[in-house]
């Protein structure tokens, strides 16, 4: 049953207000429900086509032997798609207190706190936002939400779309192939450098943070792009299944960093894919931050294609009481001189569990190729669990290929140290904690470095969940 | 016709469609693209599953069901990662309501 | 499963077939396991040690030389049930011609084994062309006051190493081979105790 309100709007910069449609799918999902979101998208015909040809692969595909315990998961208990574009703005009060606490202490500014609260329908700086869009369509960038680079470069999207991350490739990303929506589409032409690191937040008119989000970069050849997405503020989101996917192309000689900051509220299950092509001297950065959710399962990975490609993974996790954060990466190496390295920095605290988990894999004439993977996690307590799961396999044998992993608690030298300098122990732990994850925190922008550090700080001395 | 081993009858194998046959000890996926046959090596090139009895076959795309790999199956070049390499291609020949392969 | 109760050491020739073992060692024993193997068929060696007594130690190595179409599979297991308990594990393999190795072992500390101190290695020389190595070594970690190391490595022979051997007048070869057997012996520098490495290094020999 649907109704049709009329309000559909225009923005200058090709900001779309898609057709205000409110319509509540039945729970669950089947070919019917598929068609209806493509046929509301008003979708071209292709698309419409994936998706079904998506739908019937994740019927057919099973849930991983592997990971994390996915049998909770109730698939016909889903709404799939439903959200109206103006979300029924909640009240600052009705937020768990908790989560307006860590807004106010981590120190979220008014505005941003208000939206990512869901209180305000739009992110209060539209005027910035129309700047930046300005800046960058001088440039040729294209920088949309995934519905509207859809409709308004078809072509591209067509060419690339699923040439990563076929539906095929595991029964997530078939089941996102079939009901995505919202996330981002970015093209970088030749020789572009984007400065300002593009923000998800900044594309503000489609469903942000949805439950299965779509992004599609693509950096032309010697283009450099930084894209950005969530937010160590913890989102609170009634949806219980997160499954998005990123596919990312890299042309030759060019850059792209794509970093995620994760914190998911406890109830959530976020199952990802993600994964970037890499030509010719090309290179990829994966900085992914995993802080949230009940159960996270990531491996961003890079394909290196192309001779003297590169890849890295910069990856954290933190996993606290009831959490499960099975997160790593994976480099596979198909052309010579390629190089990959994967850093993954893990905690486990208050029963937590974080689980590494990885591949390096070589084919043959791959040869002259370096990988070098470096994983360290800490067990805060008795109660807490960390696991280290990498797999290496090297059928080229003119390579060099290191994996190292240590698992260890919080040295009794630092915290005497520390302590005998009047600091108390909590204080001490988060400090050391802190200086663990830093050569990845570094890596991170400014005001979400300072958030991460305070937020740790926060979780450590048992003040947050 | 030397050199060519039986495969199966043509009535088998209607357009469109896919499936794995052992011919001389080798295990082939033979598609038959709108009436033309052709014959690859049936292990995927990245985990060996069975291109015949577990892909799907779009027009002249094979498409491996394990995790999304695609060859031409007329060539048998690798079109999609994540498998690295080429299958082999074999030669067919359709003869008096069966078809052949050079294997 | 055998019981080591005293100081034990234990030397194997292992040339193809399948070798499955378990040990539990308890408290203050300690067990030295070493496995040489003749990569030239297919071999399979699963060694599983158990460290039940508080102060419990192991050290497990492998060395082995793989050939013509030779598949050595190795699996092991270090599992720490008691506290104070030490293990060390080392693989080490060098292949030539079209022979493969795969490694794949964990390293499981129960929550009650606190203070353990584990170490597992894997390491592969691909000598060449047609050569694989696969290796999976993993960890998981119950307890928090622990040290857990893992490493692997899978790589060719250093150019420089052999054309320093080569400038000192030995031929290629030679100098291959020279490396090779350098590399799997210095696996036994893992056995601390001299009189315990020069009893291996004896029945190695008699091989």
């Amino acid at each position: 049953m649907k109704t049709k309100s009329p309000i559909s709007g225009k923005y200058k910069y090709g900001f779309h207000k898609p057709e205000h449609y409110v319509f509540k799918s039945a729970r669950g999902l089947d070919i019917e429900g598929v068609r209806n979101i493509s046929l509301h998208k008003h979708e071209p015909a292709w698309m419409l086509e994936r998706r079904v040809m998506a739908h019937m692969i994740f019927t057919k595909k099973a849930l991983p032997t592997w990971g994390a315990d996915l049998s909770t998961i109730k698939f016909d208990d889903i709404f799939y798609y439903i959200k109206p574009t103006d979300k029924k703005a909640n009240r600052w009060e009705d937020l768990p207190p908790e989560i307006r606490d860590t807004y106010d202490r981590i120190g979220i500014p008014e505005a941003e706190k208000k939206f990512l609260a869901g209180v305000s329908a739009q992110y209060e700086s539209e005027v910035v936002y129309k700047s930046i869009q300005s800046s960058l369509s001088k440039k040729g960038v294209i920088f949309l939400d995934m519905d509207s680079g859809l409709r308004e470069y078809p072509d591209l999207v067509r060419q690339y779309f699923g040439t990563v991350i076929p539906s095929g490739d595991n029964k997530f990303a078939a089941l996102n192939t079939s009901v995505w929506s919202g996330g981002s589409f970015v093209y970088v032409p030749k020789g572009v450098h984007v400065d300002l690191p593009l923000q998800a937040y900044f594309r503000i008119n489609a469903a942000n943070m949805g439950q299965f989000e779509r992004t599609l970069i693509i950096a032309e050849e010697g283009s450099y792009v930084h894209y950005v997405e969530g937010c160590t503020a913890p989102i609170y989101s009634t949806d219980s299944l997160h499954s998005a996917v990123v596919e990312i192309i890299v042309k030759k000689g060019a850059r792209v960093r794509y970093t995620t900051i994760q914190n998911w509220s406890n109830n959530v299950y976020n199952l990802v894919t993600k994964r970037a092509r890499v030509e010719e001297e090309g290179a990829m950065e994966w900085v992914d931050g995993n802080l949230g959710s009940k159960v996270t399962m990531k491996y961003p990975s890079v394909y290196l294609m192309g001779r003297k490609a590169r890849g890295e993974v910069l990856s954290i996790a933190y996993a606290g009481p009831n959490q499960h954060q099975d997160a790593g990466g994976k480099a596979v190496h198909y052309a010579p001189e390629t190089t990959s390295q994967i850093i993954s920095k893990s905690i486990s605290r208050g029963g937590g569990r974080t689980s590494y988990r990885g591949l390096v894999e070589v084919f043959p004439g791959a040869h002259h190729c370096k990988s070098k993977v470096v994983c360290d996690a800490l067990i805060l307590d008795e109660s807490s669990r960390s696991d280290t799961y990498p797999t290496m396999k090297i059928h080229e044998h003119e390579t060099q290929i290191e994996h190292e992993a240590t698992v260890s608690k919080i040295g009794d030298e630092q915290l005497f140290y520390l302590e005998s300098r009047g600091i108390s122990k909590p204080q001490a732990e988060s400090m050391i904690v802190n200086g663990f994850i830093e050569p990845i925190v570094r890596e991170l922008p400014l005001e979400y470095a300072v958030e991460m550090n305070r937020l740790i700080q926060l979780q450590m001395e048992g003040s947050v969940g | 016709m030397k050199n060519y081993s039986f495969v199966c009858k043509v009535t088998d194998l209607p357009p469109g469609s896919m499936r794995t046959y052992v011919v001389n000890g080798k295990r082939i996926a033979l598609a038959n693209v709108d009436g033309s046959y052709f014959a690859v090596d049936d292990a995927c090139t990245h985990e060996q599953c069975s291109l015949g009895s577990e892909g799907a076959l779009d027009g002249n795309v094979i498409i491996c069901g394990c995790h999304g790999a695609q060859y031409d199956v007329t060539t048998g070049h690798v079109m999609a990662p994540p498998a690295p390499r080429d299958v082999q291609s074999y030669e067919t020949k359709a003869d008096n309501g069966s078809v052949y392969i050079k294997a | 499963m055998k019981t080591i109760t005293g100081h034990s050491v234990v030397v194997k020739k292992v040339a193809g077939g399948t070798v499955s073992e378990s040990y539990a060692v308890g408290k203050n024993a300690q067990l030295i396991l070493v496995y040489v193997v003749d990569g030239s068929t297919d071999t399979d060696i699963s060694p599983s040690v158990h460290l039940v007594g508080v102060g419990a130690s192991a050290t497990i190595i492998s060395l082995i030389s793989g050939s013509a179409h030779g598949k050595i599979r190795v699996h092991t297991l270090q599992h720490h049930v008691a506290s104070g308990t030490t293990s060390d594990l080392l693989v080490k393999s060098v292949l030539r011609g079209h022979s493969e190795a795969l490694y794949d072992g964990s390293i499981r500390v129960d929550a009650s084994a606190q203070k353990t101190d584990a170490y597992q290695r894997n390491e592969n020389l691909l000598l060449d062309e047609h050569t694989h190595a696969t290796s999976s070594p993993a960890l998981e970690i119950l307890a928090n006051d622990v040290r857990c190391t893992h490493g692997a490595v899978v790589k060719t022979l250093d150019e420089n190493e052999l054309w320093y051997l080569c400038s000192r007048g030995i031929d290629r070869d030679t100098g291959r081979d020279m490396i090779a057997s350098g590399f799997l012996k210095s696996a036994l520098t893992r056995i601390t105790d001299e009189k315990d490495r020069t009893l291996v290094e004896q029945k190695i020999s008699e091989f």
